[in-house]
């Protein structure tokens, strides 16, 4: 664990004023010193400051032409300034352009030096903190703005497709083709209810909490298979490699079954849309650290979009109105979702025709 | 040429042409890669084109911005329409900025649809 001390800096073109704060304080705080502003700068964008204390009569530049710099660069420092002109044209200048949290006279008392430094450390905290949750927040809403435009998408173009039957179905007078129609739109109606079962499956698999164990492999691969592919097209090679201490890597089952599941999922409607037989061979390694899930694809490319869609979809910054997507749009949602839970990372490596992806999962015990 | 990843909507869209009595010759693409390298390559170039946007291996912008690469007097004499089911006002305004596009027609595709945007365009 890092310390938690509070990180200070202090400037103050005296030597001996940084020496006593030193004296008083190196038990509690994690102190750094600069005499001019140029070493401050340095001091702040290389560590964690929480808080800069300032003298103001300076040489170069005033304690609040500094403090007025770095409330713009680094707004989640809090910053006080400490002084022995407390004058009021000072005073309103080091809050409005220094923006300064506390103003402390010069020789100061300890123990007001004390509150002020900790308040202004709860304030940074507090700052950051903010700063964080609203990352997180932009990013949930980006992620729903993905999952909204294309489950708009998954939902509407199936309607469209029964809509259509219908209408053709209508001016049909041969029973045959109306049959054919009724087969269509029931496969629409299928899927329309199979993404309506994946988003309650993604739902409930949000909710879920980790729950390491030890894995069983193969009965883990047959019931992925058995649950996530329906479809005769492609057949499965799985060929399991275990190192020693292997029987120490754990995980959560579900988890890593959603992860496997969809991936066969995805190869095998892929293989069953474009009406062609493959074999998808698949390397497991297991060791006590990890999990290594290898699959080589030559010249085909059956597993190419959704991996592709999982790193245009969700690893890059870029407009989600860009990118293609996936048949099945929870698919993918599932996938990341799981993948990242599990702390895991997928790679993509191209070499000779041969498409490497490779899927590594960390133990997670503790 | 019918360029759309679903089959039923391929479907739909070539029986749509066949009562409107539209084409001699119908080519249906499950796969926009295959549509595209057959165009890139001459194979089949067709009078219109029925597009879809939203396809899993390429999009339908995407597929328009290859074929921007295409020698011009090759595209200018395909009549492109982009069919889809978005109600999305960005795709929309995409697919009305780009040259290449006639018209954007909304799924599902009918003979009343298909009459009224082909004479809009003085196809028929």
């Amino acid at each position: 664990m890092k310390s938690k001390k509070i990180k200070l800096l202090f400037i103050d073109d005296e030597q001996h004023n940084l020496d006593a704060l030193r004296a008083s304080y190196r038990r509690e705080w994690e102190i750094y010193t600069a005499t001019n502003g140029v070493d401050a700068d340095r001091i702040l964008s290389e560590f964690d400051i929480s808080v800069i204390l300032s003298d103001h009569m300076m040489p170069v530049k005033t304690g609040v032409e500094l403090l007025e710099e770095y409330a713009i660069k680094y707004p989640h420092v809090s910053r006080i300034l400490i002084t022995a002109h407390a004058e009021t044209p000072l005073i309103a200048k080091a809050i409005n352009k220094g923006k300064i949290n506390y103003f402390l006279e010069k020789p100061w008392n300890n123990e007001t030096l004390r509150q002020a430094v900790t308040s202004c450390h709860n304030i940074s905290l507090m700052s950051k903190e903010l700063k964080e949750k609203n990352e997180l927040l932009a990013k949930a809403y980006d992620d729903l703005s993905r999952f909204i435009y294309s489950a708009s998408h998954e939902m509407r173009s199936p309607l469209m497709s029964i809509l259509g039957m219908i209408e053709l179905a209508k001016e049909d007078k041969d029973i045959n083709s109306i049959f054919e129609y009724h087969e269509l739109m029931v496969k629409s109606v299928k899927d329309v209810d199979t993404f309506i079962q994946g988003i309650i499956e993604y739902y409930n698999n949000s909710k879920t909490e980790i729950e390491p164990q030890n894995i069983n492999f193969e009965d883990l691969i047959n019931e992925a298979l058995e649950e996530y592919v329906d479809d005769e097209n492609s057949k499965f090679n799985v060929i399991m490699q275990y190192e020693n201490g292997s029987e120490n890597f754990m995980c959560d089952p579900y988890k890593l079954k959603i992860v496997l599941g969809n991936l066969f999922h995805s190869a095998s409607e892929t293989c069953k849309k474009l009406e062609v037989e493959t074999d998808i061979d698949i390397k497991i390694n297991v060791s006590p650290i990890e999990a290594k899930i290898e699959i080589n694809e030559k010249e085909s490319s059956i597993l190419y979009s959704f991996i592709q869609n999982v790193f245009k979809f969700f690893f890059s910054s870029s407009n989600y109105r860009n990118t293609t997507t996936e048949s099945n749009v929870m698919s993918l949602f599932l996938f990341k979702d799981s993948l990242l839970k599990l702390n895991g990372n997928i790679n993509i490596a191209n070499n000779n025709n041969t498409t490497t992806y490779t899927i590594q999962i960390p133990s997670s015990n503790e | 040429m019918l360029v759309d990843d679903s089959s039923i909507d391929l479907m739909i869209n070539k029986r749509y042409i066949e009562k409107a009595e539209l084409a001699i010759e119908i080519q249906s693409f499950i796969s926009p890669i295959a549509a595209l390298s057959s165009l890139q390559n001459s194979l089949f170039i067709p009078d219109i084109l029925l597009l879809d946007i939203r396809m899993n291996e390429m999009d339908g912008f995407e597929f328009l911005s290859h074929l921007e690469k295409i020698p011009m007097e090759v595209i200018s004499k395909i009549n492109i329409y982009l069919v889809s089911s978005t109600l999305d006002s960005r795709d929309l305004n995409r697919a009305k900025s780009s040259s290449l596009v006639l018209d954007i027609i909304p799924k599902p595709l009918n003979l009343e649809k298909l009459l009224i945007y082909m004479s809009n365009n003085k196809l028929i």
